[in-house]
């Protein structure tokens, strides 16, 4: 099967600063995390997944058509995509109902009623069918949140790409969401750029580290975790030249990479532990 | 009763939610009084045997709370053969734009102050000045109305990215050149100097839209603006204030429009990074 994306080193930048540093990957179907510190590029990338830019050098070809080709090809990518931007300002007199409805239209559903439907199936799945008619300046900002996400659902697309997705929703709305993302990853190509590692353990099937505009981890997830494995500790004091360290609920030091000290018990590490091993000190300024 | 009945055409347009309100007083005036009629437009209301089914009823009920209603822009320009959906497109360019009508507005109105109460010779000059500016100044206004994100979203979306300019720039057109030309007519006093800046205003537009597919919309406009009025200073000077009627203005700006639209067809096709247009 072809893959939904394909990049072959590509790059882009903004002025002289460049962002993005000859990628290469593919993607198929399923959940894939897309990590890194701020700046590295993970906004860019998506931008240029889902043909918002295109690449100084380089080529995308998704879902089999040139992203940085014809607009006749970039039209037919985006029929089968779904965006989700990392910020959403919604035009304040709107109703979730009357902005959805907006999109759709861009989205070429032309039929009022089918359109309708649409909508109402993505308010449903997102779990705002109860306050459609509600102006989106008096929803809580989770809920924005997720009328945000609801736009990127019209249509069923083959291809998901979303941009910090979960920022704003409490616990229970992002247990919600995860389910209703696994479920999106059995039948399309989802990209999830996100610094919730938690969701990363939870439903993503790779992962992608991303740090100065280059790939420095392209793996499964627990590949990815079993790079920290051995260097979690739990101690009395902070492991000397630790990456990161934090006082644990039972009183103990857990500290990520350093020198374990004589008596230190190993932690089974998690998915912050290799992204705070792997992208260093920086990672915990910046945020995934 | 008349002989007249509800087809099925004006049924599914009403409950589509498609008819105007004179049509839609109508229908409903009519099935009152008509059983056939009635649970033809009722049909999702009704079961076969005539009973109602409150389900279908509630329904309805909902649609109609829920979905947007049909406002009265929305159907006058679906009575101007416009289709739904661009007629959608429409109505939310209107509602990103009201700053922008509302300026407009203000400097025409300013504009007709300033001719009625101030010296008569200065008063073709700053109409030959600002009229024209209003197209492309509101074109490059209704790109920077949008909220962030949104335009990200139109970006993105397989709608055509000249579709949407062009409604943008209709809607400008429309909300700022007619009552432009109606001031023009009384402050200059010309018949033909009050629709004669209509060309090199078109020219102007399309100078901004095609730039804009390289910058941030108000970089051209503004330079666009600081030209034109360069331009219109220059007549005053040389004491030539109606050379924009004159063949020679008419003819450039037609050839600069030509180009304009030319480059601008060629940027919107091309496969280079067109975003701008949009702001993102």
């Amino acid at each position: 099967m072809d893959p939904t994306v394909r990049l072959t080193d590509v790059s882009r930048r903004y002025g002289r600063a460049v962002v993005l540093d000859g990628l290469s990957f593919e993607l198929r179907q399923g959940i894939v995390a897309l990590l890194g510190p701020n700046g590295a590029g993970k906004t860019t990338l998506l931008k240029l997944l889902s043909t918002a830019l295109s690449p100084d050098d380089g080529e995308i070809t998704v879902l089999g058509r040139r992203a940085d080709g014809p607009l006749a090809d970039r039209i037919e990518i985006r029929r089968r995509l779904g965006f989700l931007p990392q910020e959403v300002e919604f035009p304040s007199s709107m109703t979730a109902f009357s902005f959805l409805d907006y999109i759709a239209v861009l989205k070429e559903w032309d039929d009022r009623r089918a359109r309708h439907d649409e909508v109402r199936r993505v308010l449903q799945v997102v779990g705002l069918d109860d306050r459609p008619t509600i102006k989106v300046r008096k929803l809580s900002g989770g809920q924005r949140r997720r009328l945000a996400f609801a736009q990127a659902l019209l249509g069923r697309p083959e291809l998901l790409v979303l941009d910090e997705p979960t920022t704003g929703l409490d616990p229970e709305q992002r247990a919600t969401f995860r389910a209703t993302l696994s479920g999106l990853g059995r039948a399309a190509t989802v990209v999830l750029a996100t610094h919730q590692t938690e969701d990363v353990a939870a439903v993503c099937d790779r992962v992608l580290v991303l740090a100065a505009g280059r790939i420095v981890f392209d793996g499964d997830v627990a590949a990815f975790v079993g790079t920290a494995q051995g260097r979690v500790s739990l101690h009395e004091r902070t492991a000397p030249g630790a990456v990161a360290s934090w006082r644990d609920p039972g009183g103990r030091v857990r500290s990520v990479g350093g020198t374990p000290a004589a008596g230190a018990e190993a932690a089974a590490p998690t998915v912050e532990d290799a992204y705070l091993l792997l992208v260093g000190p920086g990672a915990l300024r910046g945020g995934a | 009763m008349s002989g007249w009945h509800i087809d099925e055409r004006v049924a599914a347009a009403y409950a589509a939610r498609m008819l105007g309100t004179v049509e839609r007083a109508s229908v409903e005036a009519h099935a009152v009084r008509c059983d056939g009629c009635r649970s033809r437009i009722g049909g999702l209301s009704v079961r076969p045997d005539g009973a109602l089914d409150p389900e279908r009823l509630w329904a309805r009920i909902e649609t109609r709370v829920v979905e947007p209603p049909i406002g009265r822009l929305t159907s006058w320009l679906l009575r101007l053969g416009l289709g739904e959906p661009d007629a959608a497109v429409l109505r939310m360019i209107g509602a990103q734009s009201r700053q922008w009508t509302i300026a407009s507005t203000l400097v025409l109105a300013l504009s007709a102050l300033a001719a009625a109460l101030g010296p008569v010779s200065t008063a073709p000059a700053a109409f030959l000045v600002l009229a024209p500016l209003l197209p492309p100044l509101g074109v490059a206004a209704t790109y920077r109305a949008m909220p962030h994100g949104m335009s990200l979203l139109e970006t993105t979306s397989p709608y055509q990215p000249a579709r949407m300019l062009l409604w943008r720039t209709s809607y400008v057109v429309a909300t700022a050149v007619p009552p432009a030309v109606a001031l023009g007519a009384v402050v200059l006093a010309r018949p033909w100097a009050s629709v004669g800046w209509l060309l090199p205003s078109a020219a102007c537009t399309l100078l901004v839209i095609a730039a804009t597919t390289w910058t941030d919309p108000m970089r051209p406009a503004v330079f666009v603006s600081l030209g034109w009025a360069a331009v219109v200073g220059c007549w005053q000077l040389r004491e030539t204030p109606w050379a924009i009627n004159a063949p020679t203005t008419q003819l450039t700006a037609l050839a600069v429009g030509c180009a304009a639209a030319v480059l601008l067809q060629r940027r919107l096709h091309s496969p280079a990074d067109v975003s701008s247009i949009h702001r993102s």
